[in-house]
């Protein structure tokens, strides 16, 4: 004689049977939340640190276009990313147009994800440049 | 029973599936206001009037606020979001950005 099959060790009911599915599906939907919320931390420093480089630009170009030197420009620049917490990095000029590049720091538990994707510093980066049209 | 518990379990899944769309639609809006802000910020920067309507058509149903602070501008671009779940209170977001007014930064500073 063989043993019970599957069924009858239950009585042969599902009671319990959605619940788990439900459950599952629950923290898989829950695990993807989290993942939208970490990407969703990255994509906005990302968008904010390219404003704080755009507008920092912005405010290096028009001052060499005032007639400031590049100190003068780049610490514009500077004042503009701080306000926009943003860090600047790096700022040249070159004539009348202004390159530089700004960090911006994301959420403290994403750093080690964003060092892993290659940003040395697990920091976001972002450059921007500005200066009268060609 | 079982078609109980699968109506609850249904049920829940729905929140849960109801939350994660609200998710995306906050971080939506949030991207929208920020670039909002960032725009304006711009246009305002360089003393021009359409911060405004610039606002507006990044981030449609905003309302704009600058404020100036000596030769900082702060554009603060603000939105209500309503979320595509029943019972979910609507929420404010705001983007900020904060420029210098370079045209007066001119006037100021004579040699800028």
């Amino acid at each position: 004689m063989t043993g019970p099959a599957l069924n009858d060790m239950n009585n042969g009911n599902d009671d319990g049977y959605a619940t788990v599915l439900a459950i599952a599906l629950s923290l898989l939907l829950l695990t993807l939340g989290g993942a939208v919320l970490a990407v969703g931390d990255v994509v906005l420093a990302r968008q904010q640190a390219g404003a704080a480089a755009d507008l920092a630009a912005l405010s290096a170009a028009s001052r060499l276009l005032a007639g400031a030197g590049a100190t003068e420009a780049c610490a514009s620049a500077n004042t503009v990313a701080a306000m926009s917490g943003a860090e600047l990095m790096g700022c040249t000029s070159d004539h009348e147009d202004v390159v530089l590049e700004v960090r911006r720091w994301p959420s403290e538990s994403l750093r080690p994800m964003l060092r892993a994707a290659g940003s040395p510093d697990g920091a976001v980066h972002a450059r921007a440049r500005a200066g009268p049209p060609p | 029973m079982v078609t109980v518990e699968a109506a609850f379990a249904t049920l829940s899944l729905g929140v849960v599936v109801a939350l994660l769309m609200s998710v995306f639609v906050l971080l939506a809006a949030q991207l929208r206001v920020n670039d909002a802000a960032r725009v304006a910020a711009r246009s305002a920067a360089l003393g021009g009037d359409d911060a405004e309507s610039l606002a507006s058509r990044a981030a449609p149903g905003s309302s704009i606020a600058i404020d100036r602070n000596g030769a900082v501008l702060v554009v603060e671009v603000t939105q209500t979001v309503a979320f595509p779940v029943p019972g979910l209170a609507p929420v404010v977001v705001t983007g900020r950005a904060h420029v210098l007014d370079e045209l007066s930064a001119l006037d100021l500073g004579g040699g800028w």
